[in-house]
């Protein structure tokens, strides 16, 4: 597994609880109050360049600032390799390094 | 002269391409809004057999004010309504109370269904322990 910080969504109730855009991840520690938490995500579902990024932007709290933006092409990588392993349309799932 | 059945059987679900996998979540923690503590959504190609799930909430301290909270895991499936697979609510004044739940042998989820943990708690104050988790083994569709 990949242990990354994102960004958490929803929150609005138990039918959008606060969570991480990801299909498949375990909590390891959050924060909702800046909506960040650390997860860990299976190898299979971060794409080589999404983990690069990963490794070269350390977050070692998660109050830590995130050294350099997530950019929005890797976003973009990111949602279509999802989209390909899980073959549920492209839109469902849109991740992001917080 | 290799000769072979047309009839043969595919193999029993266990023997294709398995793999057991499971989640769980344990913490302390403080009242909270609802929160999704892990996810897992079956690949293309693929089905997974969930063969136990286990949730417990324990009132560690007191709150100053009780309240519902939960810890629960559930599924949506293919028509992507949501499911209980165990739900385990608690509303204490009192530390050391609990409720726990635990099933086995709950669900069969096809590609694209999801399976995942979740909790919360309304109270003010105090703490609670809680545990969920899941087991289950993915296999080819």
């Amino acid at each position: 597994v990949v242990i990354i910080r994102c960004a958490l969504v929803g929150g609005t109730g138990p039918s959008d609880p606060l969570r991480v855009d990801l299909p498949t991840y375990g909590m390891v520690a959050d924060d909702p109050a800046i909506r960040r938490a650390f997860v860990d995500v299976p190898d299979v579902d971060v794409p080589a360049d999404v983990a690069a990024f990963v490794r070269a932007n350390p977050t070692p709290t998660l109050a830590s600032p995130l050294p350099s933006s997530f950019p929005a092409g890797l976003a973009a990588v990111w949602r279509e390799h999802l989209a390909r392993r899980y073959d549920l349309g492209q839109a469902r799932w849109n991740p992001e390094v917080a | 002269m290799r000769v072979s059945s047309l009839g043969v059987a595919r193999p029993v679900y266990y023997d294709r391409s398995p793999a057991t996998k499971s989640q769980l979540y344990s913490a302390t923690l403080a009242p909270h809004a609802d929160t999704q503590r892990w996810s897992y959504t079956v690949p293309a190609g693929y089905k997974a057999y969930v063969e136990t799930a286990y949730t417990l909430a324990l009132q560690q301290t007191a709150p100053t004010v009780a309240a519902g909270g939960y810890s629960g895991v559930f599924t949506n499936t293919d028509d992507a309504s949501a499911s209980i697979v165990s739900y385990a609510y608690l509303v204490s004044a009192t530390a050391n109370t609990q409720v726990a739940m635990g099933v086995s042998g709950v669900a069969l989820l096809n590609p694209g269904n999801i399976i995942f943990g979740q909790s919360s708690d309304g109270s003010t104050g105090g703490t609670r322990y809680i545990v969920i988790s899941a087991k289950y083994s993915t296999f080819q569709a």
